[in-house]
């Protein structure tokens, strides 16, 4: 199984370099396969929802900018499509920037529409600020984690910075989640542990297996 | 050179017909970019109509007027707590909702960073109007009442959270409070009577470093020496920050309409002006994280507390109380044809 994906991913790299692509996939993974949710694991784990902002999404040359859009996204694993990135085709570039998570600026603005409308869910109604990253499932307990908040000291805004060579981005959830349920099964609110988790989350991100 | 004249006094005549002076020149700068021209007046219209229409709310029986009434200046006085759907009860006393534009942060503790997302906090609290924001999105769109509302309003009559929440944030941002006895002797249009003028200089003496006029706030978090409410056990602005000097401080409320505004305190636990000043006579200046403008004793005579409270009854705004422009919109609300579904 792995073998396999493995490959797929090496026929991406091949083509990747040779057409240009005109997209950026966000990839959720569970023991280095795409994250299918609702199913049951081998570790007796099953995901039901997780949904995340990106944004800020740099492509660059070496040090150039090449492409950048601004504007934040919400991905959510129940809809593929949401996953996907735009891109320019024939562009080239070796690294991708982007943001997990709503800036604080954008926190401060009101009310907003569209991905960031606070009627997707993923906006906090009794203590203003955007949800950044909601991960839900059970592993032997239900868990919930809800990871947001703008204001320091719990400023869960992260920034990521990757080498790029495919169009793929992976965020491992089986590995995620080995550490992270070891502490807690429940984060609803900014604090301390959802800085961590946040951190752990940005540093979890990768490109190359 | 005669072009240059006729320009620069075409973009004089421009600058001057955009400036609509909202509020006295003593206040400051507000937070909000205020607009009360004739082209927001049916956006004002809209939110004012949300503002009392129970849609918002689960069983359609709460409104935001349930809990922030007209003539309290928009606070709650009925319940020292505030009373929500199915008469559950709320762990706080509703303020006064004037001058919010110059308001940064809102709610007892801050918890709300916005006056446009602050709507969405009573809507969707289960003790309150227990209500999703889509179902209320889709009950405004299917409510005869709201597209043409929303069309005047916005040019076309698409209706989303954000247009919902806009519009009641512009009604809110009418909610200017500025035309009480002090503000007419501000203006020289009047002048305090003796007491109130004693009143005036012991406010001064002892309550303006955190009830700062002109807005009698210094929108600042505060400790003012009021023990922990053994019921709900409100912490107040260390919910939000975590931080232990932040342990039971709250927003510093105006007192403006303070006379309207009853009972005081965020859970409400004063009645009467007397009790509170009787309050700040009595505070306990060794508690741990008191704010430091009240570390010392106040001292005040019987005589200086009926002077102060006259003085602060000098900053109730009747004028404000029964504008008819801040009231409920029965044109509006009672169409005939909404009676007749
Ligand atoms: C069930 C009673 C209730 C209802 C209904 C209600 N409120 Fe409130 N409101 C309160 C209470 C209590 C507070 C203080 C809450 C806190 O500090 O946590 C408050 C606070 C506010 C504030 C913040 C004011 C400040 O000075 O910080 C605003 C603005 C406000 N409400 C507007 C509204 C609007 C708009 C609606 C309708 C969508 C509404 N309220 C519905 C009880 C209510
Ligand atoms: C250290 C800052 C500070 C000082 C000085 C201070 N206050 Fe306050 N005041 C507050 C805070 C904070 C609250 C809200 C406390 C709460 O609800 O827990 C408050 C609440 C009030 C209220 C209740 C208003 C309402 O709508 O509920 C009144 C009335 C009041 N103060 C009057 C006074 C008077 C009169 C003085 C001077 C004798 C004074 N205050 C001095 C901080 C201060």
């Amino acid at each position: 199984m792995k073998r396999c994906f493995l490959v797929i991913l090496w026929i991406n790299f091949f083509f990747s370099d040779i057409l240009g692509q005109s997209h950026i996939k966000f990839e959720p993974t569970y023991e280095s396969n795409p994250l299918i949710l609702d199913s049951t694991y081998s570790d007796q784990t099953k995901i039901t929802s997780i949904r995340f902002y990106i944004g800020h999404v740099k492509l660059l040359k070496d040090s150039q900018i090449i492409f950048e859009q601004p504007s934040y996204q919400l991905m959510d694993a129940e809809f593929p499509e949401t996953l996907t990135i735009q891109t320019p085709t024939n562009i080239s570039y070796n690294k991708i920037s982007f943001s997990l998570g709503i800036d604080s600026a954008t926190n401060n603005q009101g009310a907003l529409t569209g991905d960031l409308d606070p009627q997707n869910g993923m906006y906090w109604t009794w203590q203003s600020g955007y949800i950044n990253l909601k991960l839900e499932g059970e592993s032997k307990q239900p868990f919930t984690y809800h990871i947001g908040g703008y204001l320091i000291p719990f400023n869960t805004y992260r920034t990521v910075t990757l080498p790029m060579t495919f169009n793929k981005v992976y965020l491992p959830i089986d590995i995620i989640l080995q550490e992270i349920l070891a502490v807690k099964s429940k984060i609803m609110s900014p604090c301390n542990i959802a800085m961590k988790f946040a951190d752990l989350l940005s540093e979890s991100f990768f490109t190359d297996l | 050179m005669k072009n240059g004249l006729i320009i620069s006094l075409f973009f004089l005549c421009i600058a001057a017909s955009n400036i609509t002076k909202h509020y006295p020149n003593y206040f400051p700068k507000p937070n909000y970019e205020l607009n009360f021209s004739s082209n927001t007046y049916d956006l004002t219209q809209l939110g004012r109509a949300l503002f009392y229409d129970p849609i918002l709310s689960a069983n359609n029986t709460i409104s935001c007027a349930s809990c922030h009434s007209p003539y309290n200046s928009f606070a709650h006085t009925d319940h020292a707590l505030s009373h929500g759907i199915h008469d559950s009860i709320g762990k706080r006393n509703a303020p006064a909702l004037i001058n919010l534009a110059w308001q940064k942060e809102l709610m007892w503790d801050g918890a709300i960073n916005h006056l446009d997302v602050q709507a969405l906090a009573p809507i969707t609290h289960p003790g309150e109007m227990a209500e999703s924001i889509e179902n209320v999105i889709d009950k405004l769109q299917n409510k005869k009442l709201y597209p043409p509302l929303f069309k005047k309003a916005y040019g076309n009559s698409l209706i989303n959270s954000q247009r919902m929440l806009k519009a009641l944030t512009q009604f809110q941002l009418t909610l200017i409070s500025d035309n009480s006895k002090y503000d007419k002797v501000r203006q020289s249009e009047d002048t305090f009577s003796v007491q109130e003028n004693k009143g005036y200089k012991l406010f001064l003496k002892h309550c303006n470093s955190c009830h700062t006029e002109p807005l009698f706030t210094n929108y600042k978090f505060e400790n003012n020496g009021l023990s922990i409410d053994s019921q709900s056990m409100d912490l107040g602005r260390f919910n939000i920050t975590k931080i232990s000097k932040d342990s039971m401080k709250f927003k510093v409320p105006t007192l403006r309409n303070v006379g309207y505004t009853y009972p005081y305190m965020h859970d409400g636990r004063f009645k009467k002006l007397s009790s509170v000043i009787n309050h700040y006579t009595s505070v306990n200046k060794e508690y741990k994280y008191i704010s430091k403008e009240l570390d010392h004793k106040i001292l005040l005579s019987s005589n200086d507390k009926s002077d102060l409270i006259s003085f602060l009854i000098t900053l109730n705004d009747r004028d404000f109380i029964f504008n008819p422009q801040n009231k409920f919109p029965r044109k509006i609300l009672l169409q005939p044809r909404e009676i007749s579904n």
